[in-house]
């Protein structure tokens, strides 16, 4: 018995010759919201669909609210609200048909809340999903999403592609949801400054493998980014403990580092440089390091 | 062939209309030739003499038809985006006379071919001769006046309408040029008087299909820019309080305010919005296409009780005519980046793939039953106004009699095997349907196949059977075949639960009723049980019993397939 | 209570809230007992996660400037004599001190002569109070 929402356990799966997740590792815990960051065709979707089921694990287990999720289908996807990536919506439906027949399906289902969302953003009822700007039909999913209270929330990609306007009302149900007690948020987004302001864990994925997980102001803590110049010409950063990423402008080297601070410049140092600026690093910085060119990984 | 690529915007399209169409025409072709081998051991096997005009007939009407069903306007019709799309070739950088006038040459080219290489096959093997240039001409026309009611209009619903007003004008047009001759009408197209033309004839084929042409550029050059043709009628004719009222009551009908009473009911009704209710819209077709056909029927001189046969046919193949039309719909998989596939909303609905098999299966047969009374009452209008009451009471008396002969528990079981039947005919055609985008190739190998065997059969039957081992072996791999395939979908079922629920209970509840009907008629009926002595008969019977119970553990399986990848 | 908080700097947001609510308590903008904002309609505000929020309340809460009670919320705590508040507003203070003298040197005035800028300003704020206090009066 564990107190987690969702436990993924050396999950790998291929399509054709894609190796779409290698051995990929997720515990989610009640009551956090989980930023999950990649570039396109990194595995993020393929991850939240092994979560709902729609994907069966070739390799590895996933468990979510302690079921298989592909043997339990009904169970779990009446506790979980989604999004999809594409808003998969059928087109001839109106609103207000779309909110009453996924009211059907779920108990707890919160018609007042439904119909305050509906009023937030503006939405006619009498509207057919087909009618529907792109906003507006992310914003009819949302609601169809979250308005049964779901103990886990999956939303692919929500804000791809929409105004700032539609962004902070889909952040804001995102916020409400899991200011309820122990609801769970997982969204995917390639939009670091949403991840980095709305998530308390990031899970971030490159090429099918989780390349960085944990509470993010940890690592936000542990990454720097450092300034640093050197007395001589230098062709390539030197090779130097927890040094992710190194780029030179005009003699002097940006250099992304992970670990103490104090170790890294006593090693600068004896490598013969000069630290002319040290701060913390974005999560935008923190994502290039990782998973962007001229990343210099650490040797295994 | 993968290394080639397309030069210029003309080729792309060329392209794309073979990449899209390739797989359908090789099959029409392929239909069309195994139709010329059949006829061909025909006529090996009996002297037909004078028939061979009818032959020919026959042969012109089935090529002209299959020529004429392609798919760049066929794609327009089918509701998910598979094959030719206008839309997205609109896109692209090519002039609208251009996109259009190539379409319609490449349409016209396989056209022809497709009607060219059967015919001269058959002109090889039997020798004889079918006219060309006559029926290639008004083949051209067909295709031009086809494409043109497809394309022009942009909503679904006219492009029907006017692909109906097509097909009707072109038959009336039939019907009185065949008038001149009082030869029943298949002899009178098998005869190559009928397609020598005078000039002025081919002139007004060509005059037709270029007023075709020039609608279809119209048309689709105003889609490009998201109007059409019919929409600044509607724009400038009624009055707005008209379209008003219309939209209003349009609300009132579809308007539901009053939430379900549980998901089954919701997905039911959801179900019925997505393609039951395009099942009912063929349901009302049906019944004029039957009237059309006894009109042409009783115009081309048959006599008057063929309409009361007519619809009885018609009242006995509905059923299965229903049931395929609705299973594209409850299938409900969209084309998605080049693929078939089935979309998240409805692999997420919290429902067992059980249940929203059941849901499927009920929506199909709600919506069959509904069409089928529609028909019913239909004929019985008919054998009012113009019909024979007679023939149907003696079929009605005869029907009686033989279900007051059986037994009681048979008049019970029958029916009930009937409904097996028939469910699992819907279930088998999702099975299948849900699992062959996921293996594209076995369709393309199954049709080659069965292709490959009628040449062999054909050569067989003008051989004196030599081969007739292998077609015995055969009656006893097929069976064998069909038994290990039902044994393995059993297993699987067995292993994901599907056996312990109430629709398999069902199906095993109805079968039993099958087999309980099938003994009786073993018992009684004297060939059969002689036949059944035969062991590969035997074998045939008991694949074919379980058929029905296998297909229905098979639906939510394949349905599986797609839900969990 | 306004909150201004940027994702992209590279402090975390919480430190980033625990420095402002300091800042506002230290400067006066908060006064002593005012309740803080819930944290779920802060987190809805500021559009950020709840546990966001409420971290930054513990630390608050854990240095003394704000206290809980049972059921009712967050206040801000009774700083007037507490030393933890003055030692924050010297802080503040320092930091505006040091800018201004950096600045000053880079604009090459001498410390003699900001002193004299800070004399002159001092009277002229103490001009504008007493004319304020007539005009009320």
């Amino acid at each position: 018995m564990s107190d987690r929402i969702a436990q993924v356990r050396n999950l790998s799966r291929r399509f054709g010759r894609t190796q779409a997740l290698d051995h990929v590792n997720v515990d989610l815990f009640p009551g956090y919201v989980y930023g999950l960051v990649g570039g396109n065709g990194q595995g993020k979707t393929t991850l939240i669909k092994h979560l709902l089921g729609l994907l069966k694990a070739q390799e590895g287990t996933v468990e979510v609210l302690g079921m298989d999720p592909v043997k339990q289908p009904v169970q779990v996807l009446q506790r979980i609200g989604y999004l999809s990536e594409e808003r998969e919506l059928p087109d001839w439906m109106r609103i207000r048909e779309l909110l009453n027949y996924t009211a059907a399906f779920h108990s707890g289902w919160d018609a007042a809340y439904a119909d305050e969302l509906l009023a937030t953003f503006g939405l006619d009822e009498q509207k057919k999903i087909r009618e529907l700007s792109k906003g507006m039909r992310a914003q009819a999913g949302l609601i169809a999403a979250v308005a049964h209270r779901p103990q886990l929330l999956l939303l692919d990609e929500p804000s791809t592609g929409l105004d700032a306007i539609v962004r902070r009302d889909i952040l804001n149900a995102i916020v409400r949801t899991v200011a309820d007690e122990d609801r769970t948020v997982l969204f995917s987004s390639h939009l670091l400054d949403e991840v980095e302001q709305m998530s308390d864990f990031v899970f971030m994925v490159d090429a099918g493998r989780v390349v960085l997980q944990g509470e993010l102001d940890t690592i936000k803590q542990s990454h720097r980014r450092w300034l640093i110049q050197f007395s001589e010409h230098r062709d390539s950063f030197p090779r130097l403990d927890g040094v992710l990423w190194a780029e030179c402008n005009t003699s002097l080297w940006s250099v992304i580092c992970n670990g103490s601070p104090q170790e890294f410049s006593s090693l600068i140092q004896a490598a013969g440089g000069r630290v002319r600026e040290e701060r913390a690093a974005s999560l935008q910085e923190i994502y290039v390091a990782r998973v962007g060119p001229g990343t210099t990984r650490p040797m295994e | 062939m993968n290394r080639w690529r397309p030069q210029s915007p003309d080729q792309a399209v060329l392209w794309e209309l073979w990449r899209t169409g390739s797989s359908d025409l090789l099959l029409r072709m392929s239909i069309t030739l195994g139709f010329c081998l059949v006829i061909y051991g025909i006529e090996r096997s009996t002297d037909l003499g004078p028939e061979s005009v009818v032959i020919s007939g026959i042969l012109i009407l089935v090529l002209t038809i299959s020529a004429s069903a392609t798919q760049s306007w066929m794609s327009r019709l089918a509701f998910s985006d598979t094959g030719f799309m206008l839309r997205w070739q609109l896109l692209q950088p090519i002039s609208t006379v251009r996109l259009v006038g190539l379409t319609l040459a490449y349409t016209l080219l396989t056209a022809f071919l497709a009607f060219t290489v059967p015919a001269l096959l058959f002109s090889w093997l039997t020798g004889i001769s079918v006219p060309l240039a006559g029926p290639l001409a008004i083949l051209g026309c067909l295709v031009v006046c086809l494409l043109a009611s497809t394309w022009a209009p942009k909503s679904m619903s006219l492009r029907i309408l006017s692909l109906m007003t097509v097909i009707v004008i072109l038959s009336t047009i039939a019907i009185i040029a065949s008038r001149r001759s009082a030869e029943p009408v298949l002899m009178f197209i098998g005869r190559p008087e009928t397609f020598y033309f005078k000039w002025y004839g081919y002139l007004a084929l060509a005059v037709v299909a270029i007023i075709a042409f020039s609608i279809t550029c119209m048309a689709v050059t105003r889609q490009r820019c998201g109007e059409s043709l019919l929409g600044q009628l509607w724009a400038a004719w009624p009055p707005s309080e008209w379209k008003k009222s219309v939209q209003s009551a349009r609300l009132a009908g579809s308007r539901r305010q009053g939430g379900f009473a549980g998901p089954v009911r919701a997905q039911f009704w959801y179900e019925c919005q997505n393609f039951g209710k395009r099942i009912l819209v063929l349901c009302c077709f049906f019944p004029i296409a039957v009237c059309c056909f006894i009109a042409v029927a009783l115009s081309l001189g048959y006599d008057p009780g063929g309409g009361d046969r007519v619809w009885m046919i018609a009242l006995l193949v509905a059923p299965i005519v229903y049931q395929i039309v609705g299973i594209d719909g409850a299938v409900g998989l969209r084309s998605y980046r080049g693929s078939l596939r089935m979309s998240t909303f409805d692999a997420s609905r919290p429902l067992t793939s059980v249940q929203l098999i059941e849901i499927k299966l009920l929506v199909i047969a709600v919506c069959s039953i509904l069409g089928w009374l529609l028909l019913a009452f239909c004929a019985g209008t008919y054998v009012m106004l113009l019909g024979d009451p007679n023939l149907w009471l003696t079929a009605g008396r005869q029907f009686l009699k033989a279900l007051y002969e059986s037994p009681l528990w048979m008049a019970i079981g029958l029916p009930l095997a009937l409904t097996l039947v028939l469910t699992s005919t819907s279930a088998w055609l999702l099975a299948v349907w849900l699992w062959l985008p996921r293996h594209p190739w076995l369709s393309n190998a199954f049709t080659l196949a069965a292709v490959l065997h009628l040449f062999l059969f054909v050569w067989d039957s003008t051989h004196h059977f030599q081969l007739l081992f292998l077609w015995r072996l055969y009656a006893y791999l097929l069976p064998l075949c069909g038994l290990a395939v039902s044994a393995w979908i059993l297993w699987r079922a067995y292993r994901q639960g599907i056996c312990r629920t109430r629709l398999f209970a069902i199906a095993c509840l109805l079968s039993g009723a099958l087999l309980v009907c099938a003994a009786v008629i073993v018992q009684q009926v004297e060939l059969v049980r002689l036949k059944l002595s035969m062991p590969e008969i035997f074998l045939m019977l008991v694949a074919l019993l379980l058929t029905p119970m296998v297909s229905i553990a098979a639906a939510p399986l394949a349905f599986n397939l797609h839900r969990h990848q | 209570m306004h909150l201004e908080i940027s994702p992209r700097d590279g402090m975390p947001i919480y430190r980033q809230i625990v420095q402002q609510v300091t800042y506002q308590i230290a400067s006066g903008q908060l006064v002593s007992d005012q309740e803080l904002p819930p944290i779920r309609s802060l987190a809805e505000q500021l559009l950020v996660t709840p546990n966001t929020i409420a971290k930054a309340y513990r630390e608050l809460e854990s240095s003394g400037l704000v206290y809980k009670r049972q059921g009712a919320g967050t206040f801000v705590a009774d700083i007037a004599c507490s030393p933890l508040a003055k030692r924050e507003r010297r802080r503040i203070l320092t930091a505006r001190a040091d800018s201004l003298l950096a600045e000053a040197r880079q604009l090459g005035f001498d410390f003699k002569e900001v002193i004299e800028l800070l004399h002159g300003r001092q009277a002229v704020l103490e001009r504008s109070l007493k004319q304020e206090q007539s005009r009320v009066g």
